[in-house]
């Protein structure tokens, strides 16, 4: 018998085939809107996690145990010993590499007036194997160890007028409290992905921000990456007892999502689309309830002539969930193919956020590319159809208890 | 085979109450062939669907086969229809998306017969009723004279004890007319099988073995010819 149902339903769809692709579009819309939103976020968490371990804490990140408690102060004589400290990470196999930073906030001093900026010492050969420094280098070259030289955001070079070969005054708060200016020579201009490091960054030689900042060989902090399935969770309790049980000293090693709480955020926002997609398909499927009530009433008579022939209320819910179902099943499928076309076309050219997303301080590209999950494809499929088929039981069991005697009477 | 005893059904139309059967009483055999005929309003159709347990009276007693149909549950009901009772209507009430022989063998699938059965019989029906070769076609493509062979075929299929019809030639023509009835007698006649029809056509009381006539609500004339 459901056999049976389900070939008269199938061909009931074609019965008025405006109004089923009236209804399966609303499905398939919202099933495709889904499936980019889902890549949107997708892409977006990915590349945040890249930007976070590449740019921001590493995978791993080692500070001095109070710096975090009085952060807001700059306390740069809350070091990390660097020279001790490499020394250790050398021999932990979960590492696969790690690099010393010193970010601070400066002022740069050009003609007469100040503008606030972030330097980063760095340690460049370093950084070289930590990061894709050669592919973010728009023009000129690295700064040398040793030399008084950065480079500089291209953003923060162009909104200030200046270009390689530029001289900078930078002033800054060093670690004893006090304050020192240093000129350096702009010799290379970079554009990383993320916009705010582009608009308010410098770099410059690790050992000459240790000179500028008075830090006696210290680091401010240092950035793992471990290696390929090793979990940054365990890898951080493991360092840090390798560390404590060498040096006697505790320091501040945490992994980075427990670092990130954008990170949070941005996983926390992939359940709430959960809901949100959820809130699409029950609005997508107030088309499929009020087309299939419309049907309802067109075919009246034919639900009292199946009643008078023996046909149970739970037969004809059936009937019609199934009508629901298979025209949910081809909407969503269009739509969800249609989804995963859009986002394969923009995975590739990219969605530009440039503009709505400069001079935040957010660790997203400004370049996105969607990502799509097969997973969560499959998951919005299921999900949507799920959804629709559902709310044509609300007109379907309205179908069922209709008296055969009142629908053949029905004109 | 069906008892009726002081049966009433009355209506609300607004305020007012409408009395479309005042204590109707009536007995009808096994085989029997008849007619329930009167005026437009008179009771006809609301007395054969109570006879057909689609409508619920609000006085008296209806029984089949032994059976207090009046005193059933709705799904008691559906599946007294299911198994004993076929209906014709006055507008054929087809399925438009299933052919000839789907509208038929629907009915059989409501009862789990199987497949192979099902085919056997809905194709000698068909041949009955004389649709042989057009069971692949859809109601859409059927003449009104065929589309309602095809309901008989299908008030038919499962050898029900009664067969109700309502109004069962308003629709067609009077050559088709005869035609139809001439085939519902046959099969009559063939299967024992009770039919009772509403009609005002005078040529199906003609037709009939026994004639009913209602009169407001109120059985005038009981004739057995």
């Amino acid at each position: 018998m459901t056999t049976k149902l389900a070939k008269t339903a199938l061909r009931n769809i074609s019965r008025n085939k405006r109004r089923s692709i009236l209804s399966g579009t609303a499905i398939g819309v919202s099933a495709m809107a889904i499936v980019f939103l889902f890549s949107i976020i997708g892409g977006m968490t990915e590349d945040m996690a890249f930007n976070l371990k590449t740019y921001y804490t590493g995978e791993v990140r080692i500070r001095n145990i109070d710096y975090d408690k009085y952060e807001r102060y700059n306390p740069l004589h809350l070091t990390v010993d660097w020279e001790s400290v490499k020394d250790l990470l050398v021999d932990i196999e979960d590492i696969d590499k790690f690099v010393p930073r010193i970010s601070f906030p400066a002022n740069l001093y050009i003609e007469g007036s100040n503008f606030g900026a972030m330097g980063v010492g760095a340690n460049f050969s370093l950084e070289a194997g930590f990061q894709d420094l050669d592919g973010s280098l728009k023009s000129g070259r690295l700064p040398e160890k040793g030399k008084n030289e950065m480079i500089m955001g291209a953003v923060l070079a162009r909104d200030l007028k200046l270009n390689i070969g530029d001289k900078v005054t930078v002033m800054s708060t060093t670690a004893a409290r006090g304050t020192n200016a240093i000129t350096l020579k702009i010799v290379g201009l970079f554009s990383f992905p993320v916009g705010a490091l582009n608009s308010k960054y410098f770099w410059l030689p690790l050992d000459r921000a240790q000179y500028f900042l008075r830090m006696n060989g210290g680091v401010q902090e240092v950035l793992i990456k471990v290696k390929e399935g090793v979990d940054p969770k365990k890898a951080a309790a493991s360092i840090s007892s390798v560390i404590t049980n060498n040096t006697g000293k505790t320091l501040d090693i945490r992994s980075w999502e427990e670092l990130s709480t954008s990170y949070g955020l941005m996983k926390m926002a992939d359940m709430i689309y959960n809901f949100i997609a959820m809130f699409f398909f029950l609005l997508g499927s107030t088309v499929i309830i009020n087309t299939t009530m419309m049907v309802i009433f067109e075919r009246m008579r034919e639900i009292g002539t199946l009643g008078a022939m023996g046909m149970h209320g739970k037969e004809l819910v059936r009937l019609f969930f199934f009508e629901g179902t298979f025209i949910s099943m081809i909407g969503a499928a269009v739509g969800v193919a249609t989804g995963i076309a859009i986002t394969l076309y923009v995975g590739k050219v990219g969605l530009d956020f440039t503009d709505a997303i400069s001079g935040m301080d957010f660790e997203v590209s400004s370049i996105l590319y969607p990502k799509l999950s097969i997973g969560k494809t499959i998951f919005v499929y299921f999900y949507s159809v799920i959804i629709a088929a559902g709310a044509t039981l609300i007109p379907s069991k309205k179908a069922a208890k209709i008296e055969p005697v009142e629908a053949l009477r029905y004109v | 085979m069906i008892n009726v005893k002081d049966v009433e059904r009355n209506y609300q139309t607004g305020e007012t109450v409408v009395k479309a059967l005042r204590g109707v009483n009536l007995d009808i055999g096994k085989g029997e062939f008849m007619s329930i005929a009167g005026p437009s309003g008179s009771g006809k159709t609301t007395l054969l669907n109570l006879i057909g347990c689609i409508d619920k009276m609000d006085a008296g007693e209806i029984s089949i086969k032994d059976e207090a149909v009046s005193k059933m549950k709705k799904k008691e009901k559906t599946n007294f229809r299911r198994k004993y009772l076929g209906f014709i209507f006055q507008t054929y009430n087809l399925i438009p998306v299933l052919t000839a022989y789907e509208n038929v063998a629907f009915v059989l699938s409501l009862l789990n017969v199987n497949e192979k059965e099902i085919e056997l019989r809905t194709m000698a029906i068909l041949k009955e009723v004389g649709l042989e070769g057009m069971e692949h076609r859809r109601p859409g493509k059927l003449s009104g004279g065929q589309q309602q062979r095809v309901a008989i075929a299908r008030a038919l299929i499962k050898n029900p004890e009664i067969v109700l019809a309502d109004e069962p030639t308003a629709n067609l023509d009077s050559n088709t007319g005869k035609e139809i009835l001439e085939l519902m007698k046959r099969m009559n006649k063939k299967h024992q099988t009770t039919f009772i029809f509403s009609t005002h056509d005078q040529m199906v009381m003609d037709y009939a073995d026994r004639l009913v006539i209602l009169h407001d609500g109120q059985i005038v004339s009981d004739e057995k010819r």
